[in-house]
Formats: structure tokens, sequence, C-alpha cells
């Protein structure tokens, strides 16, 4: 059985890229983080990677508020590929917003797992990332 | 049928079967108002798209295809401003009262009409569309106004907090790459001054979602809201060793502004927290609430420093700190203030310096 899974970071600020990218590695060490600064070139990575080198699991992590496409639109067209490929994808919405109507656009999406205020913190990847294996 | 004279401020549309009647009404009124007529519905509606600028309707009641009333029925629902006035004779009359009571006609004129009647009829359903536009175009700007704001707002809170919470996302790796005990004293200390200015950042958008919600429709179930304002201060380093006790009792259904209850409970809360005394070993934050037909009443009582008794007057006051140790904007309180008068409330501050402080809370139920 496959325990693992692919975690892809998608934030246009380079920092909290950063950030979110070491402390996925500290609380798993054995998962690869891909990190993309758009939603464009991760969803090309994820197209040219195709169905054969996904794990059967993809978590993302997803950034709002970003220039080209807002993170709503990134995890629906790469929830879409995810599944075209047979697998299973995960999206967690990040964002230092404090409006309501954000949120609540969140939990009426079927396809956003859950929202994430930044800063991203261990005990929050902790809870996701063991929810996760035991899938 | 087109008018005579621009500068005139009132324009009607006077519509009649009878040809002789509309040239006679011109006649009569063209240096008072700016004149359209219609021989028939179908052409009023004509007209009326046509010029715009029409404030009042005048129709006759007695038409052959249409009666002026549900000729009004029909525009009532097109153009619900434009002021509808009934001309008819006394045959027709409850027919007429039946509109005007239903709010489909603003008045009737008798036949046959006289002069000054028609005109100070006419100047008045003026001035009523005249202010009803007004109004109208001013709640429309003002709308506008506030849905621009609110997209102000919370796009600047997010362009502040999103480097702050930089920051704090860098501090938190520090504390887990970073040995040096120095830099880890200093990187706590860049996190406390962060959490502070983002604490203040959430007033002031607490204090600005309080003044722009009139609405007091909100169920509230306080047994939830308290322990969801709980939940989200346990975490804090300084409530570890707080003991929160909830004693929430109630049976029927509480109604106020949602937003303003929220602001008031999380603010008195992590107050009561907040202000502990270091050295008692048992630290607690004890929240009452009983809920009445008429009535909530919250309790938020603590044992920790307390205020001295000269300084209780000023703690509602803008920027004014009790505690003079940067952990507070000083806005608290002052934003309590204001969202108790808000939703009609009451709010007593009862402490005694070094034992506690107990602040009491009457909030109206809306619920009728």
């Amino acid at each position: 059985m496959n325990n693992t899974f692919t975690i892809l970071l998608i934030d246009d600020n380079d920092i909290d890229l950063m950030i979110g990218e070491r402390l996925i590695s500290v609380v798993n060490p054995d998962v690869q983080v891909n990190g993309f600064t758009c939603g464009q070139r991760a969803l090309d990575w994820l197209k040219d990677l195709g169905s054969d080198c996904l794990h059967q699991k993809v978590v993302l992590f997803i950034d709002i508020y970003m220039n080209e496409m807002n993170g709503f639109e990134v995890a629906h067209r790469a929830t879409q590929l995810i599944e075209s490929f047979g697998c299973e994808a995960e999206c967690y919405l990040l964002s230092a917003t404090i409006d309501d109507s954000d949120l609540r656009r969140i939990k009426n999406d079927p396809k956003i797992k859950g929202f994430i205020g930044k800063p991203i913190t261990q005990d929050v990847l902790n809870n996701i990332v063991s929810t996760s294996k035991s899938f | 049928m087109i008018n005579q004279n621009n500068n005139l401020s009132s324009s009607v549309l006077y519509v009649d079967d009878e040809q002789n009647n509309l040239n006679a009404f011109r006649a009569a009124f063209r240096r008072d108002f700016r004149i359209y007529t219609a021989i028939n519905a179908v052409d009023a509606l004509k007209q009326l798209k046509k010029y715009p600028d029409i404030k009042v309707i005048i129709a006759d009641q007695r038409m052959p295809d249409i009666t002026g009333v549900e000729f009004f029925e029909k525009v009532r629902f097109i153009y619900p401003n434009k002021v509808r006035i009934i001309l008819t004779g006394y045959s027709d009359i409850s027919a007429v009262i039946d509109a005007i009571n239903k709010g489909q006609v603003y008045r009737f004129i008798d036949k046959p009409w006289n002069h000054e009647m028609i005109k100070n009829t006419v100047n008045n359903a003026t001035e009523i569309y005249d202010t009803r536009k007004n109004l109208h175009d001013k709640n429309e700007s003002l709308q506008k106004a506030y849905k621009e704001l609110d997209k102000f707002v919370y796009s600047v809170s997010h362009d502040l907090r999103s480097p702050l919470m930089s920051i704090l996302g860098i501090a938190n790796l520090a504390e887990i790459d970073v040995q040096d005990a120095k830099a880890l004293e200093y990187f706590k200390s860049v996190k406390g001054m962060v959490n502070k200015l983002d604490g203040y950042i959430h007033e002031i958008i607490d204090h600005y979602k309080g003044n722009h919600s009139n609405d007091f429709s909100d169920k509230i179930d306080f047994e939830n809201l308290v322990n969801d304002i709980i939940e989200s201060i346990k975490y804090h380093p300084n409530a570890q060793d707080v003991r929160f006790e909830v004693d929430v009792e109630q049976s029927g259904e509480f109604v106020s502004n949602n937003m303003n209850v929220k602001t008031i409970l999380s603010n008195l809360i992590s107050n009561a927290f907040k202000y502990q005394r270091e050295n008692e070993s048992d630290k607690f934050v004890k929240v009452v609430v009983r809920i009445s037909n008429n009535q909530a009443t919250v309790k938020v009582s603590d044992n920790g420093v307390g205020i001295k008794e000269e300084k209780i007057n000023d703690v509602f006051n803008m920027f004014y700190r009790a505690k003079n140790d940067n952990s507070g904007s000083g806005l608290g309180l002052f934003i309590v203030k204001e969202a108790v008068e808000k939703i009609h409330g009451k709010i007593d501050l009862k402490s005694e310096f070094g034992k506690g402080t107990e602040v009491s809370l009457i909030i109206p139920n809306k619920n009728e």
C-alpha cells in the first residue's frame, strides 16, 4: 500500500513559499514539496508529469490572492486535471485574509478541503499530514 | 406631442381618450408644466418610454379599452416612481378609492377639473416625485460607497496582514532552525510585536464591521459563541494555566446583531485572560450567560490584576491603557462601549485592584 503522496505549494510570494516548503519538509521529511510561484506553472507541471508519476493522492496548498489566476481557479483546474489522471486531489487555500466572504466561499466550495490562515504552522501541517497518511 | 418649455420643473403625461380634452388640457397648462399627451394606454406607454423626464401621470378613469386604474396597475409595475393621478366623475368613485388605498394612485381629481386644483395637485405630486428620487439616488450612492469601502477595507487588511504573516512565519521557522539563544529571544520579541500589530488590525476591522451592520435579525447561540471565542484564545501562550469556566443557560431564541455581540464578548473574554496576576496559582476566567425572553445577562469575571478605583471611569475611553506594558492598543473597551450602544445594551464594570474584575452586560432580546 502506498502511504505517501504528492505535495504542491503554490504562492506568488517567495518568502511564504519558502516558509511553506521548509515547514512541510520538517513535518514530513520523506515527501518532496513542489513549490510554484504561479498557478499556471503548477498546472503545466502536472500536465507534463501525467498520471504515471503522481502519487494516488495529491495535496495542494494554494494562496488565494495571486496575480494571474486566483487560488480558487487554480484549485478547480488542478483538481480537474488530477482527477482526469484517476488520482485524488485535496486542496487547501492559504491567505492572510480576514474577509468573512472569502471564508464562506471556501466553506461552500466542495472542491476545497479547507482554509489555512497564514502563517502556516507546524501544528496545522501535522494535522493535515496525519489525516492524509491514514488514507 | 412635443413639450413647449424646457424650464418648467414638472412634466406631466395626460392620458384621455377624447382628443378635445387633451387639447384643452394642453392649452390650459402649457405655461405651468411640460406637457405630454396620449390618446390611449398604448400611446401612453410609448410616451413614457420616449420621455423619461415625465414625473406625473394623469389618466382619465373612463377609457374604452382600459380604465385609468387598470392602466396605472401596469404603469406602477414598470415605472414605480412616477406619481399617478386619476381624473374621474363621481360614478366611478369606489373603484378609485380602492386604488388609492392600495397605493396604486396618489390622488384623484373630480371632473370637470378646475385649473387651480390641477395645478396644486401636480405641484405636490412633483414635489413628492423629486423628494423620492433624491432619497433613492442618495440611498443608491450610499450603498455603492459602502460596498466600495468594504472592498477597500478588506483589501487593505489583507495587504497589511500579508507581510506581517510572512514575518511571523519566518520567526516560526527560526524557532525550528536557529539554535542561538540570544537570536531566539529576539525572534520571540519580533513575534510579540507582530501579534500586537495584527491584533490592532483585527480590532479596527471589527470596529468597522460593527459600525456598518444595523441588522437585528441574527439568532445567537451563546454557548457556541462563547466556546468559539475561548477556543480561539486557548492556544495563546499566556492562556495555558488559565481555567476557563463557562456557564450558559439558553432555552429560548435570542436575536440581536451577531457581529456586535461577538465583538463585545471576545474583547471582554480576552481582556479577562490577558490581565491575570502572574503569581496567582488558580487563574480563572468565568463567563455566565442567562437568557430570558426580553434580555441576555452576561457576566465575565476574573481574578486578575483589577483596575484602580480612580481609573475605572477611564477604561472605556479611546486609547486609554490601564497597563503600560505594550500589550494592548487601547481600543478594546472603547470598541466594546460602541458595540454595546449599537445593540442598545448596558455595560457595567466592577473591579478591585489586585483582586479581579467583573463586567456585567445586559443585551435586549430583539426576538419580536
